[in-house]
């Protein structure tokens, strides 16, 4: 999600009120909340200033709406400023700045022959290396599916992509594409191989998504469908580090009932112990991924209905899993 | 530690120099933590000024220090701003930590 940096000078009667009840001053935070933002940080200011929060909003519109509710019940001025991932602004002032893709040349046969050639060097080898054992199960189901789908998995750690891509069957493994932030990893002029945008095209097999982008970032996946390749997306949006999983976004949905592919959904468990958010460490250990059976939606079915089935189906095994273990369903 | 927030606005020689050495902004995050504080968050942000960096440091001699340091360079201009968490700032109006009444 797109970052905010938040300035607030509040009026008189908001300091009275903070300084007769001083637990009022979490109202920026409150009403930052209820606009679906996430506030980061938020601190208490001396100068010119009373307020500095820092927050992640799901785009623009959400941010100015909260700051406008912000501005006008307390504050005497408020100063909204989008921020702009340091990494990103780094290579925009190189000459070499700016992201590039998506390749579509990824879905080509030298392209899928080359991956296949590579596939130790992208994903294998971190997954050997952090799952010991990887217990897969389930790969039964993907017979029932003919043609491209699109593969859902829950979402808490870095290795979800390469452990759920490793797991895959090679006939699904062959073609089969994932999203990645574009400002992240598509970005022109970087140094090291693997961000360089066409290491992540050809050999992640991954494809840009403009943070923010809106339903546009369903135009090339929709393509990938159309041409007989698989999608492969985290429906959380982003890794989630509660007990439960988090509110599943609606693109698979629109995907499957547009395209008409099944979801074949895929619970990944153990992960987040091995490479947990916000680590950069990996202590080797158990992983397990189960693969559950297809679910496929008419163009009759309503969006939410589906995004609320694909949903259930993870959530189901994820219940089981937090109560039981992995013998719940391994 | 002590918290501060510094504000900073490029000059036209430091808009200069970014453009052309852009790694000059990891070393002045080397240069903050050699005067004995620590940048905890930083943020190249849109509207009235370029950056939003968190700073931790010992004391305000420090702080003081170190906004002095980067402003004799010419590059930026910097506002600095004492900070604390809210949820302490609420507990210390409530008399729940020093400070309070």
């Amino acid at each position: 999600m797109p970052a905010f940096v938040l300035l607030t000078k509040f009026s008189a009667p908001a300091l009275r009120e903070a300084v007769a009840d001083p637990s009022a001053l979490h109202y920026v935070r409150e009403a930052l909340e209820s606009f679906e933002a996430k506030v980061l940080v938020d601190f208490r200011l001396v100068g010119e200033y009373d307020h500095c929060t820092i927050f992640e909003a799901p785009d623009e519109f959400h941010a100015y709406q909260a700051c406008l509710v912000n501005e006008i019940g307390d504050c005497d001025d408020t100063r909204i400023m989008p921020a702009i991932d340091l990494q990103l602004f780094e290579s925009l002032i190189t000459k070499e700045g700016g992201t590039v893709g998506p390749h579509e040349w990824q879905v080509s046969t030298w392209a899928k022959a080359l991956r296949f050639a590579f596939r130790w060097h992208g994903y294998s080898r971190w997954v050997w290396q952090a799952c010991k054992p990887l217990h897969v199960s389930g790969r039964e189901n993907f017979r029932e599916v003919k043609g491209p789908c699109i593969v859902v998995g829950n979402h808490t750690s870095h290795l979800d992509g390469l452990v759920l891509r490793h797991a895959l069957p090679q006939r699904v493994k062959w073609n089969i594409y994932s999203g990645a932030a574009a400002d992240r990893w598509f970005i022109k002029g970087r140094k090291e191989l693997i961000m360089q945008p066409w290491y992540q095209s050809l050999v992640m097999a991954t494809f840009p998504i403009q943070r923010g982008g809106g339903s546009r970032a369903l135009d090339y996946p929709k393509w990938l469908l159309s041409k007989g390749a698989s999608v492969l997306i985290f429906p959380e949006g982003t890794r989630s580090t509660s007990r439960r999983l988090a509110k599943f976004k609606h693109g698979p949905s629109i995907l499957a009932i547009e395209s008409g592919v099944s979801v074949v959904p895929c619970y990944l468990y153990g992960l987040n112990k091995l490479r947990p958010k916000g680590s950069r460490e990996v202590t080797p250990g158990p992983a397990w991924a189960h693969f559950l059976p297809p679910l496929r939606f008419d163009r009759s079915t309503a969006v939410p209905e589906a995004t609320y089935a694909i949903f259930n189906a993870l959530n189901a095994v994820h219940e089981r899993a937090m109560a039981e273990g992995p013998s719940a369903f391994s | 530690m002590a918290t501060y927030i510094m504000l900073s606005t490029l000059t036209d020689e430091g808009r200069k120099t970014l453009k052309e050495r852009p790694e000059r902004l990891h070393e002045v995050n080397k240069e903050v933590e050699s005067m004995g504080a620590r940048v905890t968050g930083q943020y190249a942000v849109l509207g009235g000024y370029d950056f939003v960096n968190v700073i931790e440091a010992p004391t305000n001699e420090v702080m003081a220090r170190i906004a002095m340091e980067l402003g004799a360079r010419g590059t930026i201009k910097v506002t600095t701003l004492p900070a604390m968490p809210v949820a302490q700032f609420v507990d210390m109006m409530q008399g729940k930590s020093p400070g309070g009444s």
